[in-house]
């Protein structure tokens, strides 16, 4: 994925809201990198939780066979109060996920298309 | 015929021995035909057709299928006779009173909701069901019941006002579009159980499916307090997505093949809160 600075910036010019990217690991939940407004974020706390969401849930899909139905989420967002925080796993480094913290939920699906654009393997930008 | 020893139904409050008693039928019987015996068939029976429930009688139930009928029968003296010709020649009499205009589908098949509802609640007091596996395929199966089916009927009649507003709200979320919906009420009253009082859209789900369901939103939402959180979508990498929220203590949820179904419901949600 491309560098976490890079991602911020590029939410922030299309005015997203966004103040703050976090990168973290999947299996522990430990923070890897973040930047941003670190007192709105809070990256260990978004970590905690975000980790949760992309974790395998026993949702039930319908058309899916009962044994199958568990699944592993690739994107996750949570609509809070304050903020909105949108999270995508990514294969780059491996067994970790990228959340943006955002203010409001109006450029939601711009904020979860700029991710998807940033975590494509072997993104060249 | 065979006979399977089942596990006696664990000491809860009424409704969530409902719940256990048709997780139960979903988990052992699912898509079998046979009935369910409570004290060796004196403390009551429940039919089952194709995984279907399609009968329950209990000695201990006063008011019995006939009597709410009368209420809704055009002709009473009509009503007694196809009853009686049916008990002779062991025929379900729902078809014949429907084929002989003396009840209205509509009105039949509600009165047997109630009925088989307010039965399995009482039966679902007592120890020691058995499964007796046995051919059943003489009932209409647009009279016959799902278990999710019974179960939100009986929701209703403890959480009616609430469970109303809540299927409304699930309703006026899901729109037209493809989306499955589910509502949940908490029971603060029963061990914080959670309860299903509403399913929208085309899903053939059992009540273990919603029972399911219902505990992995609540544990999903759970996971999100810290954070104030109060919808929570998951996408799969083939574009399955749920969404999960709570609104005034209730807890909803939609299950949609594909994320544009998302825009429109958080869109709605969002629109709500605000």
């Amino acid at each position: 994925m491309i560098p976490l600075r890079d991602l911020l910036t590029r939410m922030q010019s299309q005015a997203t809201g966004c103040v703050g990217v976090v990168l973290f690991d999947t299996q522990g939940g430990a923070v890897t990198e973040s930047c941003g407004d670190d007192v709105a974020t809070s990256p260990a706390g978004v970590a905690r939780v975000m980790r949760e969401l992309v974790s395998p849930r026993r949702l039930l899909l319908p058309d899916v066979p009962r044994a199958a139905a568990e699944r592993v989420p690739a994107e996750a967002i949570l609509l809070a109060d304050d903020y909105t925080y949108v999270c995508r796993r990514v294969d780059d480094p491996p067994k970790h996920a990228v959340a943006a913290v955002c203010r409001g939920t109006r450029s939601l699906g711009l904020v979860a298309g700029l991710l998807r654009d940033a975590v494509v393997p072997g993104d060249a930008r | 015929m065979s006979a399977l020893q089942m596990h006696a139904v664990p000491e809860k409050g009424p409704f969530e021995r409902l719940c256990a008693l048709l997780e139960m039928v979903d988990e052992a019987h699912a898509g079998e035909s046979g009935s369910i015996v409570f004290g060796g068939g004196s403390k009551g029976i429940i039919l089952v057709q194709s995984g279907r429930i399609c009968w329950a009688a209990s000695p201990a139930i006063a008011t019995k299928l006939s009597h709410r009928l009368r209420n809704v029968a055009s002709d009473d003296r009509q009503l007694a006779t196809v009853f009686h010709e049916c008990r002779e020649r062991g025929t379900p009499f729902g078809q014949a009173l429907v084929a002989r205009g003396v009840v209205t589908f509509d009105a039949l098949r509600n009165a047997l909701l109630q009925h088989t509802a307010e039965t399995l609640i009482h039966l679902a007091d007592e120890p020691s069901p058995r499964w007796m596996a046995a051919p059943v395929d003489q009932y209409d199966r647009d009279l016959t019941f799902p278990s999710v089916e019974l179960l939100t009927h009986a929701a209703d009649g403890w959480w009616g006002p609430l469970a109303s507003e809540a299927r409304q709200q699930l309703g006026e979320a899901l729109g037209d579009r493809g989306a499955v919906g589910l509502a949940f009420l908490r029971d603060a009253a029963t061990n914080d159980a959670i309860v299903p009082v509403g399913v929208g859209g085309a899903a053939d789900l059992t009540a273990k499916d919603v029972l399911a369901t219902g505990r992995a939103a609540a544990a999903l939402m759970s996971d999100a307090e810290i954070l104030g959180g109060r919808l929570i979508t998951t996408v799969c990498s083939d574009g399955r997505t749920s969404i999960v929220w709570v609104d005034r203590g209730t807890y909803y949820v939609a299950i949609a093949a594909e994320r544009s179904e998302m825009a429109f419901i958080v869109a709605h949600v969002t629109r709500r809160s605000d």
